[in-house]
């Protein structure tokens, strides 16, 4: 699976165990737009330093950086590859 | 033996259950269930659950600051992750700053002089109350916050010495001695607790530190009783004209089903002076902003008073707001006409939340295929009956009182209550604790929402009701079971409970 396949696959469980079965663009606003919440915010950057290796710390956080698969993927393109 | 006791002996054998009350309803059987919390920790696993939203709060805290805005927020002002629940964006810095400094303004009259904060963060109420103190001990979870907070105290010479800052849970009180602080701060804290029983259990340890005579101010308190219009508010701030009345009442369970903070009713402070023996008095203060907000609207402060000397509490009339329905001019006529004694006033109408208690009472009674565009539509129209309560204060300063406002009734209007005592009171008058009106008991049943433990309830939930299969006949197995955080003790073996729990949100319900 391609990164950006896993980036999708894990933030669409993340919206099933809330109960949201809908679907989603990649580049709809999640968090913004009120699908994702501040903690479900900390399960992806818990994903990403896991799968990607990114560390906030270095980086800097933003919640917009985690806002769409768009947004995540191009991130994650600041430090390893996404398809 | 009655039926209704037969199954509460069966209910209360369950390890899963502290206490339970049945009523019956015609052919209905309801059982109300206080959960054994520690079965629903350790047996089920939430405690597990807890720990894991714990550290979810501290890395949210942790990230906040790794924003590269963080290093350059003013000193004392650090607004990031502020976020309004209504656009999702940040509330405007002035809004923050009023938040802190009207908050601030309900702490120092209590005269710390050594302070311990649980909570500290950034260090906004610290910067500003640790000037007036001889020592102030400031405890948070998240490193990055104490990082930021350690580099301001560094530019405020004044603070040397003066403060101490500990990296520690909000239930971590080690080396603090026993009645060895005369103020306990907790603001804006508890709604990431995990439960009410942490939430106890840490109250429990800043009784313990407190001294005779000292406080424990636990700000800006997310209000259980006003969850409902908060939420409603936000749906349809957030709709689309063309959404309809089905589809907001939807969003607003969902909404209200799927809260992560915790949200509190007054009722549960209250309760503290039964289980907190030094806990003499509680009072519960709405807040006092001049901004017109979610913070102002929907969130209060709970003071603890710890051992207060009060061999009588301030004797005080209330005149019903309602009855008339004053206006500010006819209050102050009122006031001016008054010699020197305490007055008060009860079930003042709120004026931040007549709006959005009217449109929630016609979304109440719209049909499903209304719109939120014909609900806007009359928004415009609402009456606005209500004083609000900033103004109340104002208008009480500029006559030469002190002005103390209560929620302690917990009214799901939001209403409030007013205590005018004259400033040239003497301070035994003006210290004494006042009767203020309180909440009709049904009240006392629902302490707070239950993020988080939706799925350890309702395994609870299918484990009672196998319970009561095997332990009871067919016909007398309830037909409802909801977990409510306390009952009722009226002693009438035929007290109708149910009224009080009423609607799906206001308690976990499941049907045999």
């Amino acid at each position: 699976m391609d990164d950006r396949a896993q980036i999708r696959a894990f933030v669409q469980a993340l919206l099933i165990g809330k109960g949201d079965d809908q679907p989603f663009k990649d580049g709809e606003s999640l968090l913004l737009g009120g699908r994702l919440q501040s903690i479900d915010a900390v399960e992806i950057v818990v994903f990403l330093e896991d799968k990607f290796g990114i560390d906030f710390a270095e980086i800097g956080f933003d919640e917009e950086q985690l806002d769409s698969i768009d947004a995540i993927c191009a991130l994650v393109q600041t430090t390893a590859s996404c398809d | 033996m009655s039926c209704e006791a037969q199954i509460e002996d069966v209910l209360r054998l369950h390890p899963g259950v502290r206490d339970t009350a049945v009523v019956r309803r015609g052919d209905a059987i309801r059982a109300l269930v206080v959960p054994n919390d520690a079965y629903i920790e350790e047996v089920l696993g939430f405690d597990t659950a807890a720990s894991s939203v714990l550290g979810k709060w501290r890395k949210i805290f942790d990230l906040t600051q790794f924003n590269k805005q963080a290093a350059s927020s003013p000193v004392g002002l650090n607004t990031l992750g502020w976020n309004s629940s209504y656009t999702r964006q940040p509330i405007a810095a002035e809004q923050i700053r009023e938040w802190v400094e009207s908050t601030v303004a309900e702490i120092l009259p209590l005269a710390p002089k050594i302070a311990y904060e649980v909570g500290c963060g950034t260090g906004m109420l610290l910067l500003r109350i640790a000037p007036h103190c001889e020592r102030y001990i400031a405890a948070d979870f998240s490193t990055a916050s104490l990082a930021s907070l350690r580099q301001q105290i560094r530019k405020i010479p004044e603070l040397t010495g003066r403060v101490e800052i500990m990296e520690r849970g909000a239930h971590d009180f080690g080396g603090i001695e026993q009645s060895s602080v005369d103020t306990v701060v907790i603001n804006s804290v508890v709604q990431y607790f995990p439960s009410i029983s942490y939430l106890t259990e840490v109250l429990r340890n800043a009784v313990n530190i407190v001294r005779d005579g000292g406080h424990i101010f636990v700000g800006d308190v997310l209000d259980l009783t006003l969850q409902r219009p908060f939420a409603f508010s936000v749906v349809l701030f957030q709709a689309k004209d063309e959404d309809t009345v089905a589809e907001l009442r939807a969003r607003i369970e969902r909404r209200i089903d799927m809260e992560q903070q915790m949200v509190l009713s007054p009722a549960y402070f209250l309760s503290l002076k039964r289980l907190f023996p030094r806990v003499s008095n509680v009072e519960i203060w709405p807040r006092r902003d001049r901004c017109d907000n979610e913070m102002s609207r929907y969130r209060y402060h709970a003071v603890l008073h710890v051992e207060h000397e009060s061999r009588c509490s301030s004797e005080v009339e209330f005149v019903d707001w309602t009855r008339h329905e004053f206006t500010l001019d006819d209050i102050r006529t009122w006031l001016q006409q008054q010699r020197g004694a305490c007055i008060g006033l009860e079930k003042i109408g709120n004026t931040r939340l007549d709006e959005d208690l009217a449109m929630l009472a016609r979304l109440t009674t719209a049909d499903v295929e209304d719109t939120a565009r014909a609900l806007r539509g009359a928004k415009a129209q609402t009456a606005r009956r209500g004083i609000n309560p900033r103004d109340l204060v104002d208008l009480g300063a500029g006559l030469g009182f002190q002005v103390n406002l209560s929620w302690a009734a917990c009214r799901t209007d939001g209403s409030y209550d007013a205590v005018f005592v004259p400033s040239s009171s003497p301070p035994g008058i003006s210290c004494l604790p006042i009767d203020w009106p309180q909440a009709e008991a049904s009240e006392f049943i629902r302490f707070a929402n239950a993020p988080g433990q939706d799925k350890f309830r309702r395994e609870l939930l299918d484990q009672l009701f196998a319970h009561c299969r095997q332990n009871l006949p067919q016909a007398m197995v309830p037909n409802d079971i909801a977990i409510v955080d306390g009952l009722v003790t009226t002693g009438d073996a035929s007290r109708d409970l149910c009224g009080a729990v009423g609607g799906k949100s206001s308690a976990l319900l499941r049907d045999k």
